[in-house]
């Protein structure tokens, strides 16, 4: 992969090839990608889990288990965006990004690279933990469009990080709060009333309800593709505006 | 106040000693300044005497103490502004300086006042993060003073600082000497050195190279010459004429009777001559 | 005074960093989830939300605040005032501790869950926090990233989750007694399950001895690293 980019004489490969440095000399990186892994393992592991808990303690899981397969397809990409909004805030805490935005790459340049890594590595993991487990029925045509979002999604959480916060501590704080977002997923799939709409401003919202719709083979697989990608495309341009009026 | 002797000191795995036996006395009362390009080891020593880094070979005695023994007292009656400012950002001027008076056991100085002194009174309530980089070293300068220290160590205290500022620095420093208190510096700037020391200190390769007096370094590496100007008709000419006897020197007297002299200037070597004269070294 | 005026601080310190509104923001969230919840599952949901976020919330926080001051060299200008390492130890677990029990009893409180004696689930609440945040002490000494930091926390504060599994009944071994986690289940469960006198004056003196370790080995390496960094 770094013979492909050495090729490359454009900022963002010189960016990628210095994270790559930095992941060979510096184990975090790929240490970091040891939560998604771990995380892609366990639902492989799903149906013995579910063996071990109704053997032990007579639970059934199995009527859980699709709501369990997107809760977990989602926690590579909250990971994802949580680890790119940390280096890009240790970043700035040691003033790169001054430096960064009088290159030519500029801060616009950083900032899509630092997006784009989070985006399709959620992506990618999440397309895998859906087919590779083969756990649950998902058409493939609707999966694509879920995870369009999945991947904005990750750009969400990063920016939302950075945007808010102004050093890493209250990035952590933020963090905290992000992981709230995905509290959606279970009103959508557990709470009967109507009030769970009310959660329809958070992301993931759209991306469980697609997913139910999808299961069963509802229509309106199509409204939530399309205002679940309103919603994700609208907040991701108001948190990029926020990031991008700040110093 | 201060004594150091055979002073080594060798940074984690490194072999090599940064520091190879220093040797140098401070007084009580004096302004001594370190002098050195950056890396020769004067933060190094700096950080030893106010007890930071403590795994050194050799003796050191501040204020009677031996350092090898310090408790946390030490800090009572000692102040220190570091050379990259450190304070919290998201907290107010006056929030810092009150925050860490609370710290000390004996009287401490009006924040306020202290504030006031370096021009920050209208900032006190400011938070740091919106501070420029003159206004953090200023800040920075105050909470070191908070304890009334009786020994005040600065590290490069003018970095940073625009004219007007280094001189209201430089005003403030030798005010802290008039109230009796020693103050040790860390510099590469010569001109803060020869302004406020007392005595300098050369520190090139981790070694001591020379300590003394601006004053007496620059008359001791000068030469007793001075350099005339003047105008003969249209031209521009320049005479260098022996210091000793001046009076009666002919050329001189011709130069003061005859013509229309602009400068005149002894030639005792800049503190920076010396410097690179001794240690063969610039100071960047 | 010392020590109060440093807890002061830290305790603002982590106000204006948004801690307390992030933690207000959960509590009332937990608050809500408990009581949509059905009756047999509020309280096991209580002790899994106590044991992996509001007792271990100063694992997750301490690891940025001391990588912040260090970054910015606060600790520096700490350690050359009276200040003692222990007193600013001490303030940083105190802080946290004090977020913890907040969040607890407003918790409890909030999804009306209590018990008949409150004392031994008391002690195992707060060393439960002063545990997690020696923890992460004693990574945060020497971390020089916030993912560097998670990394090479995160392996550890799974390691000794373990137990979790013992309590949810989905594994045991006798290993697990060595872990301090065991000993803060058994002292949390107590407000609800039924332990034997043995059993809770064990967790106690397992959770003094890894207090007494770890308090050491943070000391220790705050010294080296942070007080004297080389």
């Amino acid at each position: 992969m770094s013979g492909i980019l050495s090729e490359m004489k454009t900022p963002v490969s010189v960016l990628a090839r210095g994270d790559l440095k930095l992941i060979v000399r510096d184990s975090t990186l790929v240490m970091a990608l040891f939560g998604p892994i771990a995380i892609t393992c366990l639902i492989f592991f799903l149906p013995s889990i579910e063996a071990l808990v109704l053997s032990k303690i007579s639970f059934d899981l199995t009527p859980y288990r699709s709501f369990i397969v997107v809760f977990l397809s989602l926690i590579p990409g909250m990971l994802f965006a949580m680890i790119y909004g940390f280096i890009i805030l240790d970043e700035r805490d040691e003033d790169v990004i001054d430096f960064i935005s009088i290159t030519p790459l500029r801060k616009r340049g950083y900032l899509t690279y630092k997006l784009i890594m989070p985006m399709l590595l959620s992506a990618g993991f999440f397309l895998f933990i859906i087919f590779a487990s083969s756990l649950i029925q998902f058409n493939p045509v609707h999966a694509m469009g879920v995870s369009i979002m999945v991947a904005i999604e990750a750009a969400i959480g990063t920016l939302f990080l950075v945007a808010f916060s102004e050093n890493k501590v209250e990035g952590l704080a933020f963090s905290k709060v992000l992981g709230i977002m995905y509290l959606a997923i279970p009103l959508v799939f557990f709470w009967t009333s109507g009030w769970h709409w009310l959660s329809a401003f958070l992301p993931p919202f759209w991306i469980a309800k697609a997913f139910v719709h999808s299961q069963m083979s509802s229509a309106w697989i199509w409204s939530d593709l399309f205002f679940g990608m309103v919603v994700h495309i609208g907040v991701l341009i108001f948190f990029l505006r926020v990031f991008l009026r700040k110093r | 106040m201060i004594r150091v002797t055979k002073l080594h000191f060798a940074y984690g795995s490194n072999s090599k000693d940064t520091l190879n036996g220093l040797n140098f006395h401070i007084d009580s009362g004096e302004v001594f300044g370190f002098l050195g390009p950056s890396g020769a080891g004067k933060s190094t020593t700096q950080k030893i005497l106010i007890g930071i880094l403590n795994n050194y070979r050799g003796t050191v005695f501040v204020n009677g103490l031996d350092l090898q023994k310090l408790t946390s007292d030490f800090y009572e009656s000692i102040g220190v502004a570091f050379e990259t400012p450190n304070l919290y950002t998201k907290f107010t001027a006056l929030e810092n300086l009150d925050f860490f008076a609370q710290f000390y056991a004996g009287e401490t100085r009006n924040p306020n006042e202290l504030l006031e002194a370096v021009g920050l009174k209208d900032a006190a309530n400011t938070r740091v993060s919106d501070f420029s980089k003159g206004m953090k070293v200023r800040l920075n300068f105050c909470r070191s003073l908070l304890n009334n220290p009786k020994l005040i160590f600065l590290d490069e205290p003018t970095a940073g600082l625009d004219p007007v500022n280094l001189r209201k620095m430089e005003t403030l420093i030798l005010a802290e000497k008039a109230r009796g208190n020693t103050i040790c510096i860390t510099t590469h700037d010569m001109h803060v050195a020869d302004t406020l020391c007392d005595r300098v200190a050369f520190i090139v390769d981790g070694e001591v190279s020379l300590i003394d007096s601006p004053r007496q370094l620059k008359l001791q590496h000068g030469e007793r010459f001075v350099d005339v100007e003047y105008r003969d008709g249209d031209s521009l000419k320049t005479k260098s004429i022996p210091m000793d006897k001046l009076g009666s020197n002919d050329t001189f007297q011709d130069i003061l009777k005859n013509h229309y002299m602009e400068t005149i200037h002894s030639r005792e070597a800049s503190l920076e001559d010396v410097f690179v004269k001794t240690t063969g070294r610039s100071l960047q | 005074m010392r020590l109060l005026t440093a807890l002061g601080q830290d305790i603002r310190f982590q106000f204006r960093h948004g801690f307390y509104y992030a933690y207000l923001v959960l509590t009332i969230l937990y608050i809500l989830s408990l009581r949509l919840l059905p009756e047999s599952l509020v309280y096991p949901a209580l002790i899994i939300i106590l044991f992996t976020d509001i007792c271990a919330l100063g694992f997750f926080f301490i690891g940025a605040i001391v990588l912040l001051e260090r970054g910015q060299n606060l600790t520096q200008s700490l350690f050359v005032t009276p200040l003692r390492l222990h007193e600013y130890l001490l303030a940083k677990i105190l802080s946290f501790l004090l977020l913890s029990i907040v969040s607890a009893f407003l918790i409890m409180l909030g999804g009306s869950v209590g018990g008949q004696d409150l004392l031994w689930f008391i002690f195992g609440a707060i060393f439960s926090a002063l545990i997690y945040t020696l923890f992460g002490l004693v990574f945060a000494a020497r971390a020089r990233h916030v993912n560097d930091y998670f990394v090479k926390s995160l392996g550890i504060g799974l390691l000794i989750s373990l137990p979790i599994l013992a309590y949810l009944g989905l594994f045991d071994t006798p290993l697990f007694y060595i872990f301090p986690t065991r000993a803060t289940l058994i002292l949390l469960d107590t407000l609800g399950g039924d332990y034997a006198l043995s059993e809770k004056l064990y967790s106690v003196a397992n959770l003094l001895i890894w207090f007494t370790i770890l308090s050491a080995w943070v000391y220790q390496r705050f010294d080296r690293y942070v007080r004297h960094p080389v």
